[in-house]
């Protein structure tokens, strides 16, 4: 188990170096000169060279990708115009909030969509079992941010049941919290869940079917046993595979879902970052989204062998 | 009724497990597609039945049904099964699952496959005993442990925490008939029980389930392919082709006196001991029809080297014909009657089929 | 299935063959809805029946099926129906174009590394598992918003993104088929490499490819649908579905149908798309019923 999870971390480093790699090259394609955007057009010579030695834009490319890591390790991540801060404040005071909607999120679909997924796969064919696929195809097919609208107008604007945006109101506290969570919630975790239902079926489907299923009803042991104790757990490898690769529409969903709703993540600063061409923000968020993807990957894989004795041994 | 009887009847027990007419039908109901038809036979305590086919003749489905665990398309449309005379069409879902593990077990092909792969051999042997037959875990412990022993796997109690996959393929199948014994089921059903195995190993798993049905006193059904597996368990066989019986009889009638076209190929497909090693097996050409279009008359017509032209239009009867009693023949031609000339066998009256 | 199947084994004749395919309803709503979208944005001038283009400014706002207005105005009362229409040329193009384009590079690329193998392939890949670090719209996000907003930014980025996972395809079916026996006796005989991989990938490569190839078609829908709202696509006044929404969200609680009635058209072409995905897939390939994405 140890030998395994240090091969597999020895696969994550370069994944994460390529991914600094590939934000750095974000800054290289800017069209035009990049102290046009920081000082504007009408910007002299002499302030846009002193810029330039500052931001290291003088160096040849290798030198500033190495410059751009130098910072990063150091935490640097560059100065939003936006926020008028560093990317890193900005970041690190947003991180929380798009973890916890995250979170949420993942633990909503995938509670809803393993129980959905199984309660389809008991019944293969019937009425549910086809009302399933059909909710999965249009939750696949619907843009969440319609989603989003859809929902604020119908429990925010028409029933004025649950706010509409924003993480808290009034006087706060957890139940604030929580009714301001639940439309966001909802509307991130959609796209997953169809996406674990459908998976959780199929995947339930192909173990019932499976001989040592058929072993256990020769033996007498009950339906809700066989499904719950002998099903389940081998159809969940598969299972918590799509979650794993769900987190990451959930990271990258944050952005549209947090536009939405005016939830103050990383999402809405990238999605307010976008109008000021604020690519220091911009590069920050993705790359801090994305060595969160590649991190819990890493963990979904290790968890993947745990649960999974056959992978443990090999 | 088709049941197999014989003039010892009056001295056999009665049956523990009876099938009458069976037939297991998939498909919808205005176009259904029969897999097994008029199926009928009988297990006493202590008996031993082999089911002979190839793949697909409908054994398996047959067990399924009996055990009541077809598939959701698939159904019992005719006929009945019967367990210590509870007709079992009648017995609740919950009634029917209390019988199975303890009134009938079955034990699979591929054990690999049959055990739960990600649970240790001792949670999925355990299970009932705990969950439904109130045992204590140090009790079950106890119990799968004497199990193990029974079925002759060493070191019985450290093996109990292993994974099926941590096991060799003959230890598997070990495994899989003490897991099918833990009931002390009446019925013991062997699903091709040897045909994953090495040769030295089948041998040896079937001298088990032998020792373990006369020690235990179960009624024995094997299915398998393999003629050769029959000869050394089972005490009456029953040769099944495109979902009917086409041949029936003890063992010893079938082997010294197989009268059926197919049953002869089936023979002549194994290689036999007393015979030089160089003499060539005859297989048997072309492949058991789909059931979806099976052919009119016997099904075993466009394969049969004896076929006539009644063979295309009717479909035989399953009776005595002139054979001993209790051996049953489907057959027109029935080309090794008594009374038969060697004409009707053909020029070669060596091989039914070529 | 049986009963097809048998339909199918006794009259193999291609009149049944059709049959079969129309009874697929999946298959025949996909082509339908993909039908209307197709037919509405070639004409576009013909069956709007406004200036998609003109404002209105005593007009804003209308709702649904007030006069002359089927489907109301917008912020500037320009007729939703009408940009709908003509939105359709755009969402039909950003959606198609860059898995095409994709397919196509990622498709070389792939046939590429698996052809070559060795150092080429471990560098290809590394490159495609550095990309798929990047979770959904993210790297598509940040190109676009790097090149500065506008339609050829977005059309770029998706390509961009889109390019490994068909790269991936393309490659696994060169291993599988560079491990066939025929490759070998086609290279003895001294075949161009050329020659080989085009000939004996392609029949096996097609049928992955066009399957994912239209998945990924539905799922570009609503990827540009998502940039376009974030204000990273085509800018106005081009009448884009995304854009649309997005200007629509700032009068949900006056007037909700400017923005909800645009989710309808995307969330129609993605299913069309999807549709048409999922009957390909069990056309073409039995075997990939299992999900996989």
């Amino acid at each position: 188990m140890l030998s395994f999870i240090a091969r597999r971390a020895l696969q994550t480093i370069p994944v994460i170096f390529g991914v600094t790699l590939a934000t750095f090259l974000l800054s290289q394609i800017i069209p035009g000169d990049p102290t046009d955007i920081l000082l504007g057009p009408g910007a002299s010579e002499e302030a846009r060279a002193q810029l330039r030695q500052a931001l290291g834009l003088d160096r040849s490319a290798v030198g500033q990708y190495l410059l751009y890591l130098q910072n990063l390790v150091q935490g640097d991540f560059g100065q939003s115009l936006t926020f008028s801060k560093p990317v890193s404040e900005v970041l690190a005071s947003r991180m929380m909030n798009t973890a916890l909607l995250a979170f949420a999120a993942i633990v909503l679909a995938s509670v809803l969509g393993v129980a959905a997924g199984t309660f389809a796969a008991l019944k293969p064919g019937s009425l549910r079992d086809r009302a399933l696929t059909v909710v999965v195809l249009f939750l696949n097919s619907m843009p969440s941010f319609w989603l989003g609208l859809l929902l604020i107008l119908a429990f925010g604007l028409q029933l004025r049941l649950l706010p509409v945006s924003g993480m808290t109101s009034g006087d706060g506290g957890l139940v604030n919290l929580l009714a301001h969570m639940l439309l966001p919630t909802l509307t991130l975790a959609a796209w997953s869940l169809a996406a674990i239902a459908r998976m959780t079926r199929s995947s339930l489907l192909d173990v019932i079917g499976s001989d040592y299923v058929r072993t256990a009803r020769s033996r007498g042991i009950g339906e809700w046993r066989i499904v719950f104790f002998h099903a389940l757990p081998n159809a969940m490898p598969a299972v918590i595979t799509v979650i794993g690769m769900q987190m990451g529409f959930l990271l990258s969903g944050a952005v549209m879902t947090e536009t939405v709703f005016s939830w103050p993540g990383i999402g809405l600063a990238m999605y307010q970052a976008i109008s000021t061409r604020d690519i220091p923000l911009i590069q920050g968020g993705i790359l801090l989204l994305a060595v969160a993807f590649v991190l819990i990957n890493f963990t979904i894989d290790i968890l993947y062998a745990y649960f999974n004795p056959k992978i443990k041994l090999a | 009724m088709n049941a197999i009887s014989t003039p010892m009847d009056a001295l056999r027990p009665a049956p523990v497990l009876e099938v009458s007419d069976l037939r297991v039908s998939y498909g919808s109901a205005s176009r259904p597609i029969h897999v097994v038809n008029d199926v009928s036979f009988a297990v006493g305590r202590g008996e031993a039945l082999g089911i002979v086919g190839e793949s697909g003749c409908g054994k398996s489905q047959t067990m399924l049904a009996v055990l009541g665990l077809l598939p959701s398309s698939g159904r019992i449309s005719a006929g009945k099964v019967t367990f210590e005379g509870q007709d079992l069409a009648r017995l609740s879902a919950r009634q029917l699952r209390g019988l199975r593990g303890k009134g009938m077990a079955l034990i699979s092909q591929d054990a690999l496959s049959a055990l739960n792969p990600s649970m240790t051999i001792g949670t999925q042997m355990a299970e009932p005993m705990i969950h439904y037959d109130g045992m204590s875990r140090a009790a079950a412990r106890e119990r799968c442990i004497e199990l193990l022993d029974l079925v002759g796997i060493p070191g019985a109690a450290a093996r109990l925490g292993a994974y099926p996959h941590e096991l060799s393929g003959g230890m598997r199948q070990r495994v899989l008939i003490a897991t099918a014994i833990s009931g002390n089921p009446k019925v013991l059903i062997a699903d091709e029980p040897t045909t994953a195995l090495d040769v030295t190993i089948q041998a040896q798993i079937l001298r088990l389930i032998d020792r373990l049905r006369r020690d235990l006193g179960m009624a024995l059904v094997i299915i398998t392919h393999d003629l050769g597996v029959v000869a050394g368990v089972a005490d009456q066989v029953a040769v099944m082709y495109a979902g009917r019986v086409v041949e029936a009889g003890s063992t010893d009638a079938i082997f010294s006196e197989p009268r059926h076209p197919y049953t002869r190929a089936l023979l002549e497909a194994i290689p036999k001991l007393d015979e030089p090693a160089d003499k060539r097996l005859t297989p048997i050409a072309g492949l058991p029809p789909d059931p979806r279009r099976a052919p009119a008359g016997c099904a075993f017509h466009p394969r049969c080297r004896l076929v006539q032209p009644l063979c295309r239009e009717q479909l035989p009867a399953l009776e005595a014909k002139d054979a001993g009693a209790g051996h049953l023949i489907r057959c027109s031609v029935d080309p090794w009657a008594r009374t038969a000339t060697p004409e009707a066998r053909g020029v070669s009256a060596s091989g039914a089929l070529s | 299935m049986s009963e097809a199947a048998a339909t199918a084994g006794e009259d193999t004749t291609r009149s049944a063959g059709f049959g079969r395919l129309f009874r697929n309803g999946t298959l025949v709503t996909g082509l339908a809805i993909l039908g209307v979208m197709v037919f509405v944005a070639v004409f576009a001038d013909l069956i709007a029946p406004h200036d998609a283009f003109r404002a209105n400014p005593i007009a804003r706002y209308l709702p649904p099926l007030s006069p002359g207005y089927l489907l109301g105005t917008d912020e500037l009362g320009r007729d939703i129906l009408s940009r709908l229409i003509y939105g359709a040329r755009l969402a039909l193009l950003v959606a198609v174009v860059p898995t095409v384009i994709a397919l196509v590079i990622g498709g070389a690329v792939g046939l590429f590394a698996g052809y070559a193998g060795g150092v080429w392939d471990s560098i290809v890949m590394r490159i495609f598992d550095v990309m798929f670090a990047f979770p959904g719209i993210l790297l598509a996000l940040g190109i676009s918003a790097a090149l500065g907003p506008g339609l050829s930014s977005m059309i770029i980025a998706m390509i961009v993104v889109t390019i490994p996972a068909f790269g991936r395809i393309v490659r696994g079916v060169v291993l599988g088929v560079k491990e066939e026996l025929y490759v070998e006796a086609a290279t003895a005989l001294g075949y161009g490499h050329l020659r080989i991989a085009l000939r004996h990938v392609l029949p096996n490569v097609l049928a992955p490819v066009l399957i994912y190839g239209t998945l990924q078609t539905g799922r570009n829908v609503i990827l540009a649908a998502s940039l376009s709202f974030l204000g990273l696509g085509p800018q106005p006044p081009t009448p884009d579905w995304g854009q649309m929404l997005g200007g629509g969200r700032m009068a949900l609680a006056t007037a909700a149908h400017v923005a909800t009635i645009p989710g309808i058209a995307i969330a129609l072409l993605a299913i069309g798309f999807n549709l048409l995905g999922d009957a390909a897939r069990d056309l073409l390939d039995p075997r990939m019923k299992r999900d996989r994405d």
